[in-house]
């Protein structure tokens, strides 16, 4: 199985285009997203052995992708706790703001992001992690994962108003 | 307010895991290719280090070291084996000689024309030659003037004699002598050999076996010394050398090559 190509080849029918849009969050740009894509891919057949079906084998390949992810940027990020005054949500942001939004738009606000900002958020927000947990993935403390992922929060809110003020006003104008 | 940061991560989050993104084309090919030569990189990494001492080598070296301890070995074998077999043949012959001499004296008396060989040495004449009293005169003509002292009476040793030998000299026939002496008196004495004994045989199952010899009575030593050439019995330092003639060629001891 380790060395099967056709069985590979259909576990990669299968998870990649989850796994890739995993990438995506994680990545900057579309290229490095698919680097993510590759690394991710052979760690998961080189290490298919140890999967040991004590969960599903989505998750055990989506943590795989996620840890490939944070050791590419780990090198990059330097995050240090930011202080208690960057920490604050934005005021303007509308509740029901996020249904006017595709995935693709965003997708682009996060991938706008620094690194540690959207990596503290993906792996919080979407993947589930507490703090605790990911200050050990990142090697970081809880208050400046939480500090980390404050900022990102306020930022995406920020976007995401300035975005649709920008397209009602543009409405507006037609 | 928590309320609102609650919604806006639930929102955020269910846009993104509804969604899948199609993966460029061609990213199985860049798999494959990357799967395909780790293989092929870990096989070449191996060989650099047997490198230093090749396959084929190290199957020769096995081989001679095979060869050569095959070798030795059976060196060791045959070898062990032929000094058991050497040791084995002096055991058996060497140390059960039996000598005839050590056989006791015998005082018994014996009838002269009862064959008792315990009591008859086996003389042979004694050539002696005589050149200076008669040079022309034959060594077989000297034999014949040589008697034979095989047969001939022999007085009875008075310090051996016991009571008995009265009687036997008083009954012994005077017309035919009859040689009662001891073995180990006489001067000349054969040592006879006898085959070695079997030391693994029980005691019962051996069968003592006499010696036995030819009685040769005086006339037929007689003829014997009268017809046959002469014969030299002494040691051989007095024997007479008679250089090999290979029919009417002259012996030559050689040719100097020059």
């Amino acid at each position: 199985m380790k060395g099967d190509r056709k069985f590979q080849q259909v576990l990669y029918n299968q998870f990649a285009g989850k796994m890739f849009s995993v990438c995506l969050r994680y990545a900057n740009e579309y290229n490095s997203a698919q680097d993510l894509l590759q690394e991710g891919f052979v760690k998961v057949f080189k290490n298919i052995d140890k999967f040991r079906s004590e969960g599903a084998f989505e998750g055990w390949v989506r943590r795989i992708f996620v840890n490939t992810a944070i050791e590419h940027y780990r090198k990059h990020v330097n995050l240090y706790a930011l202080h208690d005054s960057e920490i604050r949500t934005y005021e303007y942001y509308e509740e029901n703001a996020l249904e006017t939004l595709k995935h693709e738009d965003i997708l682009k606000m996060i991938q706008t992001l620094s690194d540690g900002y959207r990596t503290v958020f993906n792996l919080y927000v979407i993947e589930g992690y507490s703090h605790k947990e990911i200050g050990d993935m990142m090697g970081i403390s809880e208050g400046t994962s939480k500090s980390q992922l404050a900022r990102a929060r306020y930022l995406l809110q920020k976007m995401i108003t300035e975005g649709i003020d920008r397209d009602r006003r543009t409405s507006t104008a037609n | 307010m928590e309320q609102n940061i609650k919604n806006f991560d639930r929102g955020v989050e269910q846009k993104m895991n509804e969604h899948e993104v199609a993966p460029p084309f061609g990213m199985w090919n860049r798999i494959s290719a990357e799967l395909d030569a780790m293989p092929v990189a870990a096989a070449t990494a191996a060989p650099v280090a047997t490198a230093l001492i090749p396959k084929r080598a190290m199957v020769g070296i096995i081989a001679a070291a095979l060869i050569m301890g095959t070798t030795i070995l059976t060196g060791y074998l045959v070898n062990s084996s032929l000094n058991t077999d050497k040791a084995n043949t002096n055991i058996a012959v060497s140390p059960k000689t039996v000598n005839v001499t050590n056989i006791p004296q015998q005082t018994a008396p014996v009838k002269s024309d009862e064959a008792s060989p315990m009591h008859i040495a086996m003389v042979k004449p004694a050539v002696k030659h005589h050149p200076a009293s008669n040079p022309l005169q034959s060594t077989m003509q000297l034999a014949q003037q040589v008697q034979p002292t095989v047969n001939q009476p022999v007085t009875t040793n008075p310090a051996l004699s016991n009571g008995n030998n009265s009687l036997i000299n008083s009954n012994a026939n005077t017309d035919v002598p009859t040689p009662i002496e001891p073995i180990a008196q006489n001067a000349e004495t054969t040592t006879y050999y006898f085959p070695p004994i079997d030391v693994n045989t029980p005691e019962k199952a051996k069968t003592e076996t006499e010696p036995t010899f030819t009685i040769r009575k005086a006339s037929v030593i007689n003829a014997t010394a009268s017809n046959n050439k002469e014969e030299s019995f002494g040691p051989p330092s007095e024997r007479k050398f008679h250089p090999r003639l290979h029919g009417k060629k002259k012996f030559t001891y050689g040719s100097i090559i020059r």
